[in-house]
């Protein structure tokens, strides 16, 4: 098998900027409310007529205008997403055309939302490590807001809009180590886009963007699920490697008090992770990725680095990788 | 529409629980199973509608639907 690079993280971010004193105006919220609990300040909203594909597919042009590569030269598109633009065919054709990745083959991968960060890239990984493919482009992406019904307030001061897209290759040192997949479908209510008709009180009917399919979810729920296991499947991850060793850790951005509980739980420092979900809400499957590229960006992650990527969220799954960073130097 | 009315309105909006179940001596959390988020818009729709902003620590203190009427109708927490 081949050891297998992360060679670029492209990201995209919509640009209309949602604050919270926007909400406040459209729901019955409060600014202080949303930072006290859930740590956001700001989110990225689609436009009407942005879908995932588009927000996809700038994010693969941006993974390989950061590699210097043509986008042609890509042989295999992988989506990770709950937010498809059409039922069928799957969301990465269109982003295999607005990209103009001519000539690759492409699916998605949908692994609930936020999990697909680990799940679409230990796939993708897997294609390239199989020698099956030479370069995958492994995107995620998701209209997030589009899912929402604004009358529900939970869900919707939570998320935001945004995408991703890890480009692979076979890497001469380094890549991506072990990974750990696990799914609880026993909570498969706690987070989760449920189709149900919803009315006013005045009879009309309530639909998001999506029709009669909402986001739906019960925070605790949530917040138990992750402070309480994931730091746990972390240390299951690294095994024997010393967790001091870890120079960064990349969590899925549910909420900033679930990213620091899982750190308290880990034993480990505040400083030894990036945290987005301030500025861009939860953006599901992008949100690890997307830290990652800040993380690069902002020199908190170098060649040679050691990073954990955990995700966590509908299912209830979790996934986790541990990566040693590449740099340019270590692909041929 | 009576301050009772009116908060039995709101409260069956925010927490989609029919106003008829809701009385004085409703609560909020074991009663009418609102969570932190849902007494927020509580009393977010009450100053929308009301008038009356009621701040943080005074809400913390509003257990029940009888004592939200009481401090909205006189101003002051019931002991």
């Amino acid at each position: 098998m081949k050891q297998v690079g992360i060679r670029a993280v492209g990201t995209y971010l919509p640009e209309r900027v949602v604050t919270n004193l926007e909400l406040e105006e459209l729901l019955t919220t409060r600014d202080d409310w949303i930072r006290d609990n859930i740590g956001v300040e700001t989110r990225r909203v689609a436009a009407d007529d942005e879908w995932t594909s588009d927000l996809g597919a700038k994010a693969l042009r941006d993974a390989c205008e950061q590699a210097g590569v043509r986008t042609d030269e890509i042989d295999l598109v992988i989506v990770g997403t709950y937010t498809p633009d059409n039922m069928a065919p799957p969301v990465a054709m269109l982003v295999i055309e607005k990209a103009g990745v001519t000539g690759a083959t492409g699916f998605d991968v949908n692994a609930g939302a936020c999990p697909s960060s680990v799940f679409a890239l230990d796939v993708g990984a897997k294609y390239v490590a199989s020698g099956h493919y030479k370069r995958v482009a492994v995107v995620l992406a998701d209209v997030n807001t589009k899912t929402l019904d604004w009358k529900d307030v939970g869900p919707a001061v939570i998320f935001g809009d945004g995408a991703a897209c890890y480009l692979l290759e076979e890497a001469t040192t380094g890549g991506i180590g072990p990974v750990l997949l696990r799914s609880d479908p026993t909570r498969y209510q706690s987070v989760w886009v449920k189709r149900e008709e919803r009315r006013f009180r005045d009879g009309r009917p309530r639909r998001s963007v999506f029709g009669d399919n909402f986001a739906s979810l019960k925070g605790n729920d949530v917040r138990e699920f992750a402070v309480g296991e994931v730091p746990g499947f972390i240390k299951e991850l690294l095994g024997d490697k010393d967790i001091a060793d870890v120079d960064l850790f990349a969590l899925h951005q549910a909420n900033l008090y679930i990213v620091r509980g899982i750190m308290d739980g880990l034993g480990v420092a505040h400083d030894r992770t990036v945290t987005n979900v301030q500025k861009y809400g939860n953006t599901s499957g992008a949100s690890v990725p997307l830290v990652l590229r800040e993380a690069v960006e902002t020199g908190k992650l170098k060649r040679g680095d050691t990073v954990v990527l955990a995700a966590f969220g509908s299912g209830l799954s979790m996934g986790a990788a541990l990566v040693t960073w590449c740099g340019p130097e270590d692909f041929a | 529409m009576t301050t009772l009315e009116t908060l039995r309105d709101i409260i069956e909006e925010v927490a989609e629980v029919p106003a008829g179940g809701i009385t004085p001596e409703s609560h909020f959390v074991d009663d009418l199973q609102l969570d932190s988020l849902a007494v927020v818009s509580l009393f977010v729709l009450v100053k929308r509608r009301i008038g009356v902003d009621v701040p943080d620590e005074i809400a913390d203190q509003l257990t029940t639907v009888g004592q939200a009427v009481a401090y909205l109708e006189q101003g002051v927490v019931p002991v």
